[in-house]
């Protein structure tokens, strides 16, 4: 601190000197403030508060909740359509669908059976 | 140091703690007041142990500090008193005839520094109003010297040029 400060000096002792007044005493500083009941515009300021507070959580939950893929494709065996499947829609599929039963001859040769007695 | 001397050591420098802990807290008195009884209960109950690296009242500002900003950083605990602040406020200002007294002489130096940076306006405060030496006012803030230094000298010049613009414009 040189001479120069002298005017800044002067001006924070001022300050210091008019403090002095309104400084509280040591011994209420030392027993504390006794503690007021919350008022109520306190307490519906903390409760303001918690319900913004909740609000802005479950919209960040919901929003970080992971989505659902709609179900475009069928799953499911028998719905089940590749692009190729056309090349089977050809006359009598559906014994391509059927399992033969061993033993009748009729079910393999249904045309034969007919004739059956003319040539076997 | 035994608790009667620690009591009264604290009383000794209660007037100089109480201005320290208004610096500590914004200017809020409220505030500093809450602070200081947090500061004497630490010191009391030997949580705050003073082993004499330096003076008592240079340690004892040094925990004021602390306790101010474990105080601030209870934030949930500020936002529960809005509803209380405005009429806190009231009960922490001073009066109209002490704040029109208080206005001329001090008015214009707590406005210049509430434009200076925190540690500016600290290093300031514990050299001008607390006749800390600059080297006692780096302990306190838990700085280098030099940077004390550096803050001490910028405060100055930039609360000339705030003082002599107030002054200017009124």
């Amino acid at each position: 601190m040189t001479e120069r400060d002298d005017d800044i000096r002067e001006l924070f002792q001022g300050a210091r000197r008019a403090d002095t007044a309104w400084t509280p005493s040591f011994d209420r500083v030392r027993a504390g403030r006794p503690r007021r009941p919350a008022p109520r515009g306190r307490l519906l300021a903390a409760a303001v508060v918690t319900m913004a507070a909740a609000v802005v959580l479950a919209v960040v939950v919901r929003s970080r909740a992971p989505q659902v893929p709609p179900d475009l494709v069928p799953l499911e065996v028998g719905q089940l359509r590749m692009p190729s499947d056309f090349l089977l829609d050809v006359l009598g599929a559906e014994t391509l669908r059927s399992v033969p039963a061993i033993g009748r001859s009729d079910d393999w040769f249904p045309a034969l059976a007919e004739t059956k007695g003319s040539q076997l | 140091m035994e608790p009667r001397d620690l009591e009264v050591e604290l009383e000794r420098c209660h007037p100089d703690g109480f201005a320290w802990a208004v610096r500590c807290c914004g200017g809020n008195r409220s505030d500093a007041e809450d602070v200081l009884h947090q500061a004497y209960v630490k010191v009391l109950d030997g949580r705050a142990r003073f082993e004499g690296r330096s003076s008592f009242k240079t340690w004892l500002f040094g925990v004021i500090r602390f306790t101010a900003r474990e105080q601030s950083r209870a934030w949930w605990s500020q936002a529960l008193r809005l509803g209380g602040w405005l009429r806190e406020r009231s009960d922490d200002s001073l009066d109209p005839a002490q704040a029109a007294a208080a206005d001329d002489t001090h008015g214009r130096l707590r406005e210049a520094l509430s434009r200076l940076s925190k540690r500016q306006a600290e290093v300031l405060h514990l050299v001008f109003y607390q006749d800390l030496t600059i080297q006692e006012a780096a302990t306190v803030l838990g700085m280098p010297v030099g940077t004390a230094r550096t803050h001490y000298e910028r405060g100055k010049t930039r609360l000339r040029t705030l003082l002599a613009e107030t002054v200017m414009v009124r």
